[in-house]
């Protein structure tokens, strides 16, 4: 019902603008009529971002080029046309600061502070996941707001790795409690702390079926080394110095491997350049890489992976009897389970994942569920009928559980609240009487605040 | 465009999909060979190697001749192949160089054909596969059914002669399909 109301309402704005500029030039009407066709709030916010582009009547010069007719009459109503507020300002962000570790403590909780954009950018390197692309689309200049879970996690982080101790944290909570936004955060400080971070965006890629795959029988597993070349090509567009200046401590030692593997000595970055161009040592190459860094203890490693949940179960991929393939029976998946589980440890670093409930087809099943002692936000809990599976319990085994708090706190959505406002995302002139009946009509959950409060309403 | 047996597939859709274009090939039939060809079924139809569409392109045109696969023997979580690395405590308790990188022994000794023959590994259910007809051999074997049922005389053989429903339809209206497509030389 509510859906239907915002529908016909915007339908209704919509006739209301094109009524208004009936007046206009021909092309000045054709863009934005273009601009209003769809009902989707982003065509919207373009079309209120092409209005608030044009000169009032008030401030038009005679040299530029003028959306209004010469008439006296029709300019005094075009002044009267755009006197509104939200068609004479435009989106601001250059107060915004840009997103620094030093500015990440207990007394800016709240404070708004945009991803930052200098090469090399892990966001634009590594991907982002889907459900922050479309948050990201909302406002001109993507950014996150800093909250308490930011500083707390940075300080496991940081106390784990100083005491040399398993660091294997998943970060959990319920639908739109801003895992991954969070885990986005930790990975920009990293970086920016010169770690060397691999971070998987959407570990889901990894069991899909979307990407090539061959059965090694030496393995027994089958590769995915397509996969593998993107992840080794992305590590290497990090650019990180530390590649350059670790050597490996072990040849690249396998059977009837092409010419040119690189030896005990050499850099990793050599390492990285050979299984991109011979794709089908790939898997190796990235299995061994991925060694020496959790090995060595000069750079701290993060391994970063959201929708972590996809690795622990059947994978979309089939035999070629038609039979389902296990996810620890890929190359990649394996690989990071077998860091998940401490096989494989990293002894400077930590691996950092989060749940993800976006994907239907993929939640948390059963042996991840009592793992990470997951409550009902995350599904259905697991009864005593349910099977479970002892690999993916032998996989789930030491991992630690972040809880995300259900709520913003006030500060932290009114800081969203003031970026969403100065950048003209909103359909209104938010007041305050808006913002709190929205924070508790949504209790507080950051993405129903967003998309189902702020961004769907008319209130004004 | 990719050419398979003569049929042009789109583009536009991943191999799952395309495949169906062919005569003979319906959803479920395309994911089973995508799966025994080990083509990622959500591949673009673009992406597929020459070797992966030469392959498709034989296996379609002799399905009974391909060879039968035996079951795929699969790691389990404990499984340590002898190149590893980085594994402080395998969980056979056998102490190992943290860091050593052993060779992979040569592919003859672990080939697929020497353990099928070794161990003679059974294909589960049989392959399926084996026994499917597509694009001409199956449009033969449509007229062929058609034209015994007529030799012998059959309702269904009369009904294709005249034209008329086979499966029991109305004919005081409608019929429309039954008098355009039942033929005795039906197209298929």
């Amino acid at each position: 019902m509510f859906q239907v109301k915002i529908r016909i309402g915007l339908v209704a704005a919509k006739l209301q603008l094109l009524r208004l500029y009936r007046m206009h030039r021909r092309s000045a009407a054709n863009a934005l009529s273009k601009a209003t066709r769809g009902f989707t709030k982003r065509e919207f916010k373009t079309a209120q971002r092409l209005l608030a582009s044009v000169p009032s009547g008030s401030k038009a010069t005679p040299s530029s080029p003028s959306l209004f007719s010469n008439t006296s009459t029709q300019k005094r109503q075009d002044d009267q046309m755009l006197l509104h507020p939200l068609y004479r300002e435009v989106a601001d962000q250059t107060s915004m600061q840009v997103f620094e570790s030093e500015l990440v403590n207990e007394g800016n909780i709240g404070l708004a502070l945009a991803f930052p954009s200098k090469t090399p950018d892990p966001l634009r390197i590594f991907g982002i996941p889907k459900s922050v692309e479309k948050t990201f689309d909302l406002v001109t200049r993507p950014f996150s707001v800093v909250r308490r879970p930011t500083l707390s996690l940075r300080q496991t982080l940081e106390n784990a790795r100083k005491s040399g101790s398993d660091n294997r944290i998943v970060i959990t909570g319920g639908a739109g409690t801003g895992k991954s936004y969070l885990l986005l955060q930790t990975i920009i400080h990293c970086v920016a702390s010169n770690w060397i971070v691999l971070y998987l965006p959407r570990a889901i890629d990894t069991v899909n079926c979307t990407t090539p795959y061959n059965y090694e029988p030496r393995t027994q597993t089958f590769l995915q080394p397509m996969l593998s070349e993107k992840l080794l090509r992305q590590l290497r567009d990090m650019g990180h110095s530390g590649l350059k200046k670790l050597t490996l401590t072990n040849d690249f030692a396998i059977d009837s491997a092409p010419p040119g593997a690189p030896k005990k000595g050499q850099r990793l970055i050599e390492l990285i350049e050979y299984g991109i161009l011979e794709v089908s040592m790939a898997p190796f190459v990235l299995e061994q890489l991925l060694a020496e860094l959790a090995s060595q203890t000069q750079y701290p490693f993060l391994l970063a992976i959201d929708d972590f949940q996809a690795l622990y179960s059947q994978s979309q991929y089939k035999t070629p009897q038609f039979e389902p393939i296990e996810s620890f029976h890929l190359s990649v998946p394996r690989l990071l389970l077998e860091y998940a589980c401490g096989s494989r440890k990293i002894h400077n670093g930590a691996l950092l994942s989060a749940l993800s409930m976006s994907n239907t087809s993929w939640l948390p099943k059963t042996e991840i569920y009592e793992a990470l002692n997951l409550d009902l936000t995350h599904g259905k809990r697991p009864d005593a009928w349910d099977k479970r599976s002892e690999a993916y319990q032998h996989y789930a085994a030491g991992l630690k559980a972040f809880r995300m708090p259900e709520r913003l706190e006030i500060k932290e959505a009114a800081g969203i609240l003031d970026v969403m406002k100065n950048d003209r995302a909103l359909l209104s002139d938010p007041s305050d009487q808006l913002f709190l009946s929205k924070y508790c009509e949504s209790n507080g959950n950051p993405k129903e605040f967003v998309w189902r409060g702020l961004m769907a309403t008319l209130d004004s | 465009m990719v050419y398979i047996m003569g049929v042009a597939l789109s583009d536009a859709y991943p191999a799952k999909i395309a495949l169906t274009g062919i005569y003979g090939i319906g959803r479920t039939l395309a994911r089973r060979i995508c799966a025994r060809l080990q083509i990622h079924e959500n591949a673009p139809l673009t992406s597929l190697t020459p070797q992966q569409t030469t392959a498709l392109t034989a296996f379609l045109s002799a399905p009974a001749n391909a060879p039968l696969l035996p079951k795929l023997p699969l790691a389990s979580p404990h499984f340590r192949p002898n190149f590893h690395t980085n594994l402080v405590a395998p969980p056979t308790g056998k102490a190992t160089n943290t860091n050593a990188i052993k060779a992979i022994p040569p592919k003859s000794e672990t080939s697929l054909a020497a353990r099928a023959q070794n161990e003679q590994q059974s294909v589960g259910l049989g392959d399926r596969l084996r026994n499917i007809k597509v694009e001409t051999d199956l449009r033969r074997a449509v007229r062929e059914n058609i034209m015994h049922h007529r030799l012998v005389n059959t309702y269904i053989g009369r009904r294709h002669a005249m034209g008329l429903p086979v499966r029991g339809q109305r004919t005081n209206s409608n019929a429309k399909t039954a008098r355009r497509l039942n033929k005795l030389e039906r197209r298929g």
